[in-house]
């Protein structure tokens, strides 16, 4: 029963709730990442010089650096996969205006128009409340838009076929039908 | 009257005495035999040994004697607690072989799949959740703008494919 409900929503435009749920979890999963980090960077120092290392969590080095990893942790992801980890729990997936999957290239240019989007109170958000394709202003920009697409497998029988059945989400090498 | 009743009339007393003549000796008779006596004189193997006890079962419908048995009230008079009480439980579960019950249940992947497939039913539903929230959003602030939404790029990649 389930599945046919997912099976309804593939392919269409993901809105602001997952968007958002999504982020606080990919903030969250980058945060603590980068927290494990900077722990296990401090505790490799303090084995090779023997004097106890701290940072300075509001000074421009460290913020620097968090701001590279979390571009590099979204960057990857959307070039690599069309998701981060937090997307793919909810299930989106970030794909070319016409419905194909996303290069690198588009991507990258994706992820450094993502912080202009938090510029002036988040107004380059509110495109994904307001926008008829649920485009933030950094989904302009880079000419995609967020589609739902989680992979569902049909229930099969031990010892069946792995193949999953074809689902009507957007064809990964369809041609380009206009962004 | 006719000869016949003469005769008849005649008869009768003759018919009564004898009666009770042959009563009279019956009993004596009966009183006399030793019926023990005669019950162990009698071969009763030899009997036995010449029914045919297969032809007269042959002959006997089960099905009709079965029917016509109240199984409930049979049930009802056993004593179950006793009954159960006889059984070795212990004894009967040693006979068990569990190891190979285990094996060939499997359970490690019966678990494995029940568990893989309860996190995936319980991640599709907060997906499909999520959805219908964005759904509901969506379709307020379409009515608010008063306009149509337009169709997702999945549709529109299937139109254009020739």
């Amino acid at each position: 029963m389930t599945s046919q409900r997912s099976l309804s929503y593939q392919g269409h435009y993901a809105g602001a709730v997952s968007r958002l749920l999504s982020f606080a979890v990919d903030l969250a999963v980058s945060v603590g990442a980068f927290s494990l980090g900077l722990a296990a960077i401090s505790y490799g120092a303090q084995i090779i010089t023997g004097n106890l290392v701290s940072w300075n969590r509001s000074s421009g080095v460290v913020v620097g650096i968090f701001a590279v990893w979390e571009l590099a942790y979204f960057g990857c992801s959307w070039a690599t996969s069309g998701r981060t980890a937090g997307m793919a729990l909810f299930g989106i997936r970030v794909v070319r205006g016409d419905g194909t999957a996303l290069e690198p290239g588009r991507a990258a240019i994706r992820t450094i128009a993502f912080p202009f989007s938090f510029l002036f109170c988040c107004l380059g958000l509110f495109g994904i409340v307001l926008g008829r394709e649920n485009r933030a202003l950094h989904d302009v920009i880079a000419g995609t838009v967020v589609i739902y697409e989680w992979g569902i497998r049909a229930p099969r029988a031990r010892g069946g076929s792995p193949n999953p059945p074809a689902l009507p989400g957007p064809p990964s090498t369809a041609p380009e039908a206009g962004a | 009257m006719s000869p016949r009743d003469h005769f008849r009339r005649a008869t009768n007393p003759a018919e009564a005495l004898a009666q009770q003549v042959t009563e009279r000796v019956v009993d004596l008779v009966v009183g006399a035999l030793d019926v023990n006596e005669i019950a162990a004189r009698v071969d009763v193997n030899a009997i036995i040994d010449r029914v045919d006890i297969n032809a007269v079962l042959r002959k006997v419908d089960l099905n009709t004697l079965v029917g016509q048995l109240d199984l409930n009230a049979l049930v009802s008079q056993v004593d179950l607690n006793a009954l159960v009480s006889q059984v070795d439980v212990n004894e009967l579960a040693q006979r068990i072989d569990v190891a190979s019950l285990v094996e060939k249940a499997d359970l490690g992947t019966i678990i494995a799949e029940s568990s893989g497939g309860i996190v995936r039913e319980t991640i599709d539903a907060v997906r499909c959740q999520t959805a219908r929230l964005d759904q509901v959003i969506d379709h307020w602030v379409d009515l608010l703008l008063r306009r149509k939404r337009p169709a997702p790029p999945a549709l529109r990649t299937a139109r254009a494919e020739p």
